[in-house]
Order: C-alpha cells, then sequence, then structure tokens
C-alpha cells in the first residue's frame, strides 16, 4: 500500500504531460497564408508566393516545409541567395530530407562558385556518417529511452535484492550510461547546429572581402550570391568570414544573412 | 580603343644625307616633270628650270610655256642620254633654261607640253616667289657647268641648289621651314567604322640631317597595324612644288576606325639636327689679292671649275653648324560613318572589307565519348585582325566551349589581308542523328556599299553511344529536377520542432531520475522502520502489558482464576521482553536478572517484588489456591511493578 503511490502518481504525470502534448499538436492549424502561398506558387507567381511565404517565416513559424517551399519560390524567381538560404535553413529544421538536399543542391549550381571545397579529413567523413545515424528527434528519443534503461538498471542494482551487485548488470549499466551520454551530445549537437550554425549566406550579387573591417581595406576576393560562408568573429558592422576552401577576410554585416 | 603600339618601336631615323643625289632606279615608264632649282628667288638672282621628259616615245614636239614675269637668259639647253641602273635602261631628254625674274610677286610657271607617241602630254605646274634682292648669286653658271657635265649617277642631277649651305644673308629659320618638314599621307578621309584606311607619316628634307622621332601618334579611337619599314630607312625622291626632295617613311600604319565620328590622327614629333655649312665670304674678301675672287677673272674662265662650292669651302674656312630643329606632322581629321542600319544582318559582327568563309568538321561519325572539331575560316581584306566569332547556334545536344583562335596576316600587306579561324570544340551528349545548323557570317563591303552575308552548308552527325559519359548523364538527369512544394501534412509551430529541448523531452529525462530517487526514498524508509521494531515494542510494552492487566482484571472479575494468573504472568514476562530487548524464546528468570544487573536495578525493591509477584503467579497457577482478595492483591502488585519498572528504566534511559 504504501509503495504504490508514487508510482501512480508518476504515472499520472506522465499521462497529463503526453496528454498536453498531443492537444498542443493538435491545436495547430495550417495557416490561411500558407495555403494562398501554395495556390499562387501553382499558378507560377513565384514572387508573390515567396513573399507569403515569407510573412509566415517572419511571424515565427519554425516548419521545414515552410522554408522548403518558400525556397522552392525563390529559386524559381531566380533569388538564389534567398534560396540558398531558405533551403539551408528547411535542412536544418528536418535533417537528411532528401527532397530538400536535392533541391538545396540544385540552388548551390546556380550560384557561381569556382572554389573547391576542402576535402574532408578521415574523422570528419566518420563524424558526418555519425550524424546520418538517427535524425535530430531520433536521436533526443534514443537518449531518453537510454536513460529510462539506466535508471531501470540503476534501480534494479540498488534496490532490488535479486540483482543486488551483479556484475553483470554493472557492466550492463556502464555501456548504457555511456551510450547515453552519447546520444545526450549528439541531441545537443544537432540543436546546436540548427540554431548556432556559425554559418552565413552571402545575399548581395558580388561581394568583396576585404582585409580588415574596415570598407577602405583592400579587397582580398569576391564571393558570389548563395555562397555559404562560415562566422569566426563580428563587429557591429564587419564579420570575419571564411569561405569552404579556407580563404578568411572580413563582409559587410549587411551582405550577409545568418543561418 | 587598341592601338597597336607594339609594333611602335621607337624608331631613330640616323639620316645623314650628302649633297649628291641619290640615284633611284626607275622603272621603264613614262615621266615628264618640271624642276627647279629654288622656289624663292631674289629679284637679282636667277632660276634654273628643267623640263625632263624620261623614257619618251617617239618624241615629235615640245613646246616650253611662256615664262610670264620672266626673261629667258638661257637656253633652251637641250641633254639627251641614258644611263643603265642595276639592268634597268633609262633614256633622257631634258631641255633647261635660265630665267632672270623681271618682277616681285608670286608667279606660276605652267607646265611645258610634248608630243609623245603621238599624244599630247603636259608636265606640272611650278611655283617661284620671286622677292626683293639681296646678294647676288652666280647660281645659274654654276649649274651650267655642272649640267654640260654627264651625270654622276645615272641620272642627271636636278639642279642642287646646295641648301645645306648658308650663304651669307640667308635666313637659317626659313631655310629649315622650306626645307625639312613632315607630311601625313592618308589614302581617304571619309571612311565606315572599320573600314581600312592607310595613315603613312613622311619625313621631306633637302638638308643633311640626324632625325630622330621623339613622339608617335597615338591613334585614339583606331586599331591600328604598323607595316614594317625597312632599316635603315631609304629614301626616295619626291617632288613638291617641281624641288626634289628625300623623302623618308616614318610610319606607316593601317587604321581601322572603333567608333564613328571625326577622329584625328595625331601628330608626328621629330628631333632634327641639321647639318649646316656656313660660307662666310668675308674671310675670302680679306685675301683681296686672290686671283679667283676677282669677278673679272671669274668672268673670262667663264666659271672655272674652282668656283664650284667644294673650293669655296676648301678656301673660304667654312664654318659648319648643327641646328637642333623640331617639327611635328599637321593633325588630320578623318570622317567615320556609322555602318548602315537598313539590312543589317543579324550575324553581323562588325566584320568590314572583303571575305570568305569556309567552314568544316573533322568527323562525320563519333560516339559519346569523342569530341568533333568544326573549324570556321575567315579569309579576306579588312580589319582581319578584329573579326569576332560568328554566332553558333549549337543544339543542346551538344556541349560547345569557347572557340580557339588562330590568325595568319600576311606581313605587310596592304590593305590588311589574312584568315582567323576559330576552332570549336564539341561534345556530344546524346547518341543519335544531330545536325549542326548552318555557320553564317555577314560582313560590310566598303566598296559595294552593301551587308553580304555566307551560309556554310547544315553538318549531319551520327553519335553512336560511348561508354561512359551516358551514366553521368542519367544520374545528372534524374536530379536536375526541382522538387515539387509540399502543401500539408505537417506540425504548425512557431516552436522549435525538435523534440530535444522541450519541456517534454526534459520532464521524460527527469522520470527516471524521479523514480530513482522516489526507490531510494522508500528504501530508506523501509530500512528505517525495520531497524526500529525493537524500539517500538520498548516505547509500547507499558501499553501491551497495561492492555494485558486489564484482560486479567476482566478474568479477575469473572473469577477466573487461571486465566486470570495466566494473564498477569504474561503481561509481566511480555513486559520484560518488550523492555530489556529480550526475544521470547531465550526469556528466563536468569536472563532478566541478568539484563537488569546490565541496567543497575538489581537489588532494588521494585526487582524484590517483581521477583516475588512472579513466583505468586507460578505458584497460584499450579496450585489454585487463596482468596480473591490474594488475587486482587496480586493484580494491584503487578499494576504497581510495571509501572514502577516502568519509571526507574526511564529515569535510567534519561
Amino acid at each position: 500500500m504504501m509503495m504504490r503511490s508514487p508510482v501512480i502518481r508518476l504515472h499520472y504525470l506522465l499521462a497529463c504531460l503526453l496528454l498536453g502534448a498531443a492537444l498542443q499538436a493538435q491545436a495547430q492549424k495550417e495557416p490561411p497564408l500558407f495555403t494562398e502561398g501554395n495556390r499562387l506558387y501553382q499558378q507560377q507567381q513565384y514572387e508573390a508566393a515567396a513573399s507569403k511565404y515569407q510573412q509566415l517565416i517572419d511571424s515565427g513559424y519554425q516548419v521545414a516545409d515552410l522554408y522548403f517551399n518558400a525556397g522552392n519560390a525563390y529559386y524559381k524567381s531566380n533569388q538564389t541567395g534567398m534560396a540558398v538560404y531558405s533551403f539551408e535553413k528547411a535542412l536544418n529544421l528536418k535533417p537528411g530530407d532528401e527532397a530538400i538536399e536535392q533541391n538545396l543542391a540544385l540552388a548551390n549550381q546556380r550560384v557561381q562558385n569556382n572554389i573547391e571545397s576542402l576535402p574532408l579529413l578521415f574523422f570528419e567523413r566518420w563524424w558526418l556518417q555519425w550524424q546520418h545515424l538517427h535524425d535530430a528527434s531520433g536521436w533526443a528519443m534514443g537518449s531518453i529511452v537510454l536513460f529510462w534503461l539506466l535508471a531501470a538498471a540503476v534501480i534494479g542494482y540498488f534496490f532490488v535484492p535479486r540483482f543486488k551487485g551483479q556484475q553483470l548488470l554493472r557492466w550492463g549499466m556502464t555501456v548504457i550510461a555511456l551510450l547515453f551520454i552519447g546520444y545526450f551530445g549528439m541531441a545537443i549537437w544537432m540543436h546546436n547546429k540548427a540554431y548556432n550554425s556559425g554559418a552565413a549566406i552571402v545575399m548581395n550579387k558580388t561581394v568583396k572581402v576585404k582585409s580588415a573591417p574596415d570598407a577602405g581595406s583592400k579587397d582580398l576576393f569576391e564571393t558570389k550570391e548563395g555562397m555559404k560562408v562560415k562566422i569566426l568573429d563580428a563587429t557591429s558592422d564587419f564579420c570575419k568570414v571564411q569561405l569552404s576552401d579556407g580563404k578568411m577576410g572580413w563582409m559587410a554585416v549587411g551582405d550577409l544573412k545568418r543561418l | 580603343m587598341k592601338v597597336n603600339i607594339a609594333n611602335l618601336r621607337k624608331c631613330v631615323l640616323t639620316l645623314f644625307i650628302l649633297c649628291c643625289a641619290v640615284g633611284i632606279a626607275m622603272a621603264q615608264e613614262f615621266r615628264f616633270t618640271t624642276s627647279v632649282n629654288t622656289n624663292t628667288i631674289a629679284l637679282d638672282e636667277m632660276v634654273h628650270v628643267q623640263f625632263m621628259l624620261e623614257n619618251p616615245v617617239n618624241l615629235s614636239q615640245f613646246t616650253p610655256p611662256a615664262f610670264k614675269g620672266f626673261e629667258v637668259v638661257q637656253g633652251p639647253q637641250q641633254i639627251q642620254g641614258s644611263s643603265y641602273v642595276n639592268g634597268r635602261g633609262t633614256t633622257y631628254y631634258a631641255i633647261s633654261y635660265v630665267l632672270r625674274p623681271t618682277s616681285v610677286g608670286n608667279f606660276t610657271l605652267p607646265g611645258a607640253t610634248a608630243r609623245v607617241d603621238g599624244k599630247l602630254v603636259k608636265s606640272n605646274p611650278v611655283n617661284i616667289e620671286v622677292v626683293k634682292g639681296g646678294a647676288g648669286s652666280q647660281l645659274p653658271q654654276q649649274q651650267q657647268q655642272q649640267q654640260v657635265q654627264p651625270p654622276r649617277r645615272g641620272l642627271p642631277d636636278r639642279f642642287e641648289s646646295q641648301p645645306g649651305i648658308v650663304r651669307k644673308g640667308e635666313d637659317v629659320k626659313e631655310k629649315l621651314r622650306k626645307n625639312l618638314f613632315v607630311k601625313v599621307a592618308v589614302d581617304k578621309t571619309t571612311v565606315y567604322e572599320g573600314e581600312q584606311l592607310t595613315a603613312t607619316y613622311k619625313l621631306y628634307t633637302r638638308l643633311p640631317t640626324n632625325s630622330s622621332v621623339t613622339k608617335v601618334p597615338a591613334f585614339k579611337g583606331f586599331s591600328a597595324k604598323d607595316m614594317e619599314l625597312p632599316n635603315p630607312p631609304q629614301a626616295t625622291e619626291e617632288y613638291v612644288n617641281g624641288v626634289p626632295y628625300k623623302v623618308f617613311i616614318i610610319r606607316k600604319t593601317l587604321l581601322f576606325p572603333l567608333q564613328s565620328g571625326e577622329l584625328e590622327l595625331d601628330p608626328a614629333e621629330v628631333n632634327n639636327e641639321v647639318h649646316f655649312v656656313s660660307l662666310t665670304r668675308k674671310k675670302r674678301s680679306g685675301g683681296a689679292n686672290d686671283p679667283l675672287s676677282d669677278p673679272f677673272f671669274k668672268d673670262a674662265f667663264g666659271g672655272s671649275p674652282f668656283d664650284d662650292s667644294f673650293f669655296d669651302d676648301a678656301f673660304g674656312a667654312p664654318e659648319y653648324e648643327v641646328v637642333p630643329y623640331k617639327i611635328q606632322s599637321p593633325v588630320v581629321k578623318i570622317n567615320v560613318k556609322l555602318l548602315p542600319a537598313a539590312g543589317r544582318p543579324a550575324s553581323f559582327s562588325g566584320a568590314v572589307g572583303k571575305f570568305n568563309m569556309t567552314a568544316a568538321v573533322d568527323k562525320k561519325e563519333l560516339t559519346t565519348d569523342d569530341a568533333v572539331t568544326l573549324k570556321v575560316t575567315i579569309t579576306g581584306q579588312g580589319n582581319v585582325n578584329l573579326l569576332n566569332a560568328p554566332p553558333l547556334h549549337i543544339p543542346s545536344a551538344f556541349e560547345k566551349y569557347d572557340p580557339t583562335v588562330s590568325d595568319n596576316i600576311e606581313k605587310n600587306s596592304n590593305p590588311l589581308s589574312g584568315s582567323r579561324q576559330f576552332q570549336y570544340v564539341l561534345m556530344p551528349q546524346e547518341k543519335g542523328d544531330h545536325a549542326l545548323p548552318p555557320v553564317e557570317f555577314s560582313y560590310f563591303d566598303p566598296a559595294a556599299n552593301a551587308y553580304k552575308t555566307i551560309q556554310s552548308a547544315a553538318f549531319p552527325l551520327h553519335v553512336l553511344a560511348g561508354k561512359l559519359a551516358k551514366k553521368e548523364k542519367q544520374d545528372f538527369g534524374g536530379k536536375a529536377d526541382l522538387q515539387g512544394i509540399r502543401t500539408s501534412g505537417q506540425s504548425w509551430s512557431k516552436r522549435s520542432p525538435f523534440f530535444f529541448g522541450k519541456p517534454l523531452y526534459w520532464m521524460l529525462l527527469l522520470l527516471p531520475l524521479l523514480a530513482i530517487a522516489g526507490m531510494a526514498w522508500y528504501r530508506n524508509q523501509q530500512l528505517f522502520r525495520q531497524s526500529n521494531v525493537a524500539m517500538l515494542r520498548h516505547k509500547h510494552a507499558n501499553k501491551v502489558a497495561l492492555k494485558r492487566l486489564e484482560l486479567a482484571a476482566r478474568y479477575l472479575r469473572e473469577g477466573k482464576d487461571k486465566a486470570f494468573y495466566e494473564e498477569t504472568s504474561r503481561a509481566v514476562w511480555g513486559y520484560l521482553s518488550h523492555k530489556l530487548k529480550i526475544p521470547m524464546a531465550e526469556l528466563s528468570r536468569h536472563v532478566v536478572r541478568e539484563k537488569l544487573d546490565a541496567q543497575q536495578l538489581n537489588g532494588s525493591n521494585t526487582t524484590h517484588q517483581l521477583f516475588d509477584l512472579l513466583d505468586r503467579c507460578e505458584m497460584a497457577l499450579y496450585a489454585p489456591s487463596g482468596s480473591n482478595e490474594h488475587r486482587q492483591g496480586a493484580y494491584q502488585e503487578a499494576v504497581h511493578v510495571i509501572s514502577a519498572l516502568e519509571d526507574e528504566l526511564k529515569g535510567r534511559a534519561a
């Protein structure tokens, strides 16, 4: 009688949480602007469609498919910079989506990109493969399942007299704990990648990259609209950027849009 | 603005002109010229006029012009002869006069007429300016002397008036201006955009001079192509106003206007160092005894050979003088017309001239792994060096690369002629029968004042499937389409779609921790309780005993002796067991005594009473006797003993 009451309480709490989440998901309906944007897109009024999608994005929706559609509309209306930005954003929200990856590749073909990316080292390739083992929510779910398993093992090991102090269980616990740390870390990484990637897309047709954060300094090289750069440092007016081939320089903040 | 400066090496002409004539090899053509030894004479000077017929055929009649403003001092004097230079024979027939002006002014001697081979020909007119007199001159006489002698170099000397000698009273500047200048000869002054014109910069001189070109024209607005000039420069002879000049070509350039409007040919600048010989007669007249200086003597000899300027120099102690003189060519204006807009073909891309085009492919049958080369060759005269590649409409089945251009322009051709070849490399992407469309080339023909278009035939190509290229193409084809938009099936949320970081995630992560914590708490509680059962019993011993005694009291009222004693005994023993933490099985007087000893209660009054009571209860159990009072006393005693023990033990514990 005394043992049952906390467990019941936990179950009750869990049920409430799940119900709440389900209700929340149900409550959000497709906004009319999205339907309108889709209609305009199908009527081949790509610029108008893009502006509808952009309104939704500006109002704060974080939906991969919304970004995807916006990217398509931008692509069709020849706004390469915005197209690449939208596809990148969509891919961040839904990593590993094949359609998004394909359209992003198409948009990148439009970028007059004559720089060669540095080849990946073997561990970078492994790291990339490891990232693609699960999608973002997969890592998060995995971390929860593993944590529950770990908790069960801990309870068994410490509180159940039958398993108390068993060598096998201790090993199992260690393995699960390590796996949990891995999954949890990956979940954090994926989340971080989507929101603080430190990357940006060049928005203007041709932008000169300077040698110092000053408009009068020497031009180092040129970037084209739609190019993805990594932001290393920033002042209020200039960002220090790195290209995929490793070249570095300073660009005006207005020429970039952060992912 | 493509100005061909490459050929414009700073050419330094070093000309040192001797006073003697340079003989020129002439073709065996007829020439009829008038020449004078000088264009400017003083009123008291004389001028020598010569009419020269070269290679005349059947000369039947010669009529000198009317020498208006002059009177004939001498002549006509006829010289006839022939010469061989470089194997070429030349015959000449010269009639000369010595004239004296009668008044000051500008005079034009009209040309003489002659009948040659039945036709009437006329020589060029000559301008002569007569100014007011200076020092007398024996020039004509000197010339006479020379004329009598056979010509020194093939052709007769034409009046070497020796402009390199500065005589007294002669103005050096005027002399320079008259005898040394640069002219620009342009073959046409009105051209179409892109049409060729030839500009020749010539240095005319009759003076011995060292000349160097210091500034070359830049030809703004033209594409220029320099002609190669002989090095060292060779002089030609040209008559200007009847006076022969040595002519050196400084620069000869083919020009192609790049824009329409009025364009200027910039001047060329030439620095000269003119070598003059100053004759100062003073010195000669200083030696007054010199018989040669006596005019009488001179007259008597009728102009001796000593009267030559050479001797003047030798005896007259001539002074050499180098005079720097900078000259500029005049600016020439060229009017460039726009090409007519009417009838301009779509394929026109600026070619002006007369061209021909051929196009050919190197193979007719190939695989998708191969490449085919299309060669387009444009040959002709015009702006060959500026030709653009003709527009090609290559079907999408081919990948096209930028053409490679090779030129083959004839050296020193005028008009510029040659060929330009465009090589297109085409990579077929799909198998099947394709046709390259015909190549079209248009140009403007300024001679005909019209556009002309040349078209080649189409090139059918049979493309077979190759091994490599096809697969890539297919792969790419699958990927080339944009994936369509998505219309539904998403959850609309302004929050992050990531499960990670949501409250639910953290809740789910917290749950096992709560479970563990709950387990731990529960376990702790259990352990605590287990360890405190004895203590509870100890705590509740009094209560339990009293309860039992209550039961015993009921038995007492009911008169159940045995049950009463049993219950009283059990109460006391139970109390001891709980209070002293002795298990029931081990309970005995001995153990109780030991425990009470340990509590330092042994020997006290309470202990005695306790054991008395136990004894009485046992006795009563086995020998049931005694009165009700007795039983009442036992009950009272039990209550008393237990309370007393409780008090004492509590006091000890406290």
